[in-house]
């Protein structure tokens, strides 16, 4: 029994020293090539997660919210220093891919007109910020960066070169009337003329390989 | 001093939840992009591999939707309902299921059937969506957001035409432009390298070129950077560029940096 285990580990044991050899005499002596072989497949993953954030110190309030909604106690906030209705918070939509499994190589966002009991919407009153998130330091806008939600009626799409070193991140608030360009495109904040209701659109955010 | 602890704290919190958040994923597509080489009237039936990635069950729709690239074709897309682009094959293309219910780190598959026609000629393009079936949570005022992730399909029969031209040539400010044209019928999406010989034929530099994503019958921008630092002379660029099927195009173009840092073309080659 001894002897029938030591002849297996021998021949075990010349089998592991015997290999190596092999494959340096087939190798290099002889030439056969060894092929090396694998193929990743063009993965693709994404996270999209939305915070619900207070305007006032820019702390999360809420995190994981489905849905956009501005109003604070079932209504908008008036602003009498600046006549116009505002929210008391904003959303921070982040595009996450995986740890290095998946890659995202563009995000098309586009926006889909809802209900208004008017003819102006959320299109014209809500606004979306692209931004490069970074971890530390400062953000920068990327792609259209900060437009009308009309703007991406059309869809409007990021490539993730915009976002190397950091990731996609788009803000999402209600319009104050303050930006020069904004109001050229036809933005204008909610007033007192406004028609009391609900007003709702759809934000879609598609994450492709390019 | 105990209050500014406190905020530190609650800002070190939050930066580890936006860092935590962008850490994980829900579904990953094993395959983001189907390219598939078609004879008319033969069907090919395959799956696609999806994977939740983490520990919470995850419900996702499937659909599909026509996609085209969008001027100036760098990437950009629009998605269509299915069947309404140029180049829609939502009729000849079937899924199952049309949802799914995953595990914790579950793995799924999706199973597709391509019927081409016996008339199949050139590219058609699709996408297969997979939608966070999030259930609508607030119906107040505000703006529902969808997720979602897709594979795009570039189903193209065996007998495309890949042709293209490069044409109108200018260069400024270390900047050659040309225009591509897609005079195919699928779309090109070139790979191309270029770099620049002095007079000596000694290369001074080398690069990439940005890709350009083509449908067919487009024109697109095809431009790159090259170095601001030539001393005043003559050289060469030489592009080349990879087309779909091993297709090559390689074009020479003479030119001459002026002492005022202008350029002139002087003679382009095939």
């Amino acid at each position: 029994m001894k002897k029938l285990i030591l002849t297996l580990a021998l021949v075990v044991a010349v089998a592991f020293i015997a290999a190596p050899l092999y494959a340096e005499i087939v190798g290099e002596g002889v030439g056969l090539p060894f092929v090396v072989s694998a193929d990743v497949p063009s993965a693709t993953t994404v996270s999209i997660t939305a915070t619900k954030m207070l305007g006032a110190d820019d702390s999360v309030v809420e995190t994981d919210v489905t849905a956009l909604n501005f109003n604070t106690g079932g209504k908008l906030v008036y602003k009498p220093a600046l006549g116009i209705f505002l929210s008391d918070f904003y959303y921070a939509i982040d595009v996450g891919v995986g740890d290095g499994v998946g890659a995202v190589a563009s995000v098309t966002t586009s926006y889909t007109v809802g209900g208004a009991p008017q003819a102006i919407g959320l299109e014209k009153k809500a606004t979306a910020t692209f931004v490069k998130a970074v971890s530390s330091g400062s953000e920068a806008n990327i792609g259209p960066g900060k437009v009308l939600l009309s703007s991406l009626i059309a869809g409007s799409t990021v490539n993730s070169s915009a976002w190397s070193g950091g990731w996609f991140r788009v803000y999402v608030g209600i319009y104050d009337g303050g930006d020069a360009t904004l109001n050229a495109d036809g933005g204008v904040p909610f007033t007192g003329a406004d028609v009391v209701g609900q007003y709702t659109g759809t934000l879609t955010l598609s994450a492709t390989l390019q | 001093m105990r209050t500014k602890i406190f905020y530190v704290v609650l800002l070190l919190m939050f930066a580890g939840f936006l860092i935590t958040c962008n850490s994980f994923a829900q579904v990953m597509i094993e395959d983001g992009k189907v390219v598939l080489s078609l004879k008319p009237g033969q069907s090919i039936m395959n799956d696609l591999n999806l994977y939740n990635t983490t520990d919470k069950a995850v419900k996702i729709k499937v659909y599909w939707e026509d996609f085209e690239y969008q001027p100036p074709f760098d990437g950009s897309k629009k998605f269509l309902t299915a069947g309404t682009s140029k180049y829609s094959c939502s009729n000849w293309v079937k899924y199952s299921p049309f949802e799914l219910e995953f595990p914790p780190f579950g793995k799924k598959k999706v199973s597709y059937v391509v019927n081409p026609p016996e008339d199949l000629k050139g590219g058609y393009y699709g996408v297969l969506f997979f939608e966070n079936a999030h259930a609508q949570t607030d119906s107040s005022t505000g703006i529902n957001i969808v997720s979602r992730v897709g594979s795009l399909f570039f189903l193209e029969s065996e007998n495309k035409v890949i042709k293209a031209r490069i044409d109108n040539y200018s260069i400024a400010g270390n900047v050659l432009k040309s225009n591509f044209t897609n005079e195919g019928d699928v779309i090109i999406i070139p790979e191309g390298v270029f770099y620049i010989l002095d007079s000596n034929s000694i290369v001074v530099d080398r690069g990439d070129i940005a890709k350009v994503y083509l449908p067919p019958k487009e024109t697109a921008v095809y431009s790159f950077g090259f170095a601001d630092n030539l001393s005043f002379g003559k050289y060469t660029i030489v592009m080349t560029v990879e087309l779909p099927e091993g297709e090559v195009l390689v074009r020479e173009v003479d030119f001459e940096k002026s002492s005022d840092s202008t350029f002139k073309i002087l003679n382009i080659r095939d």
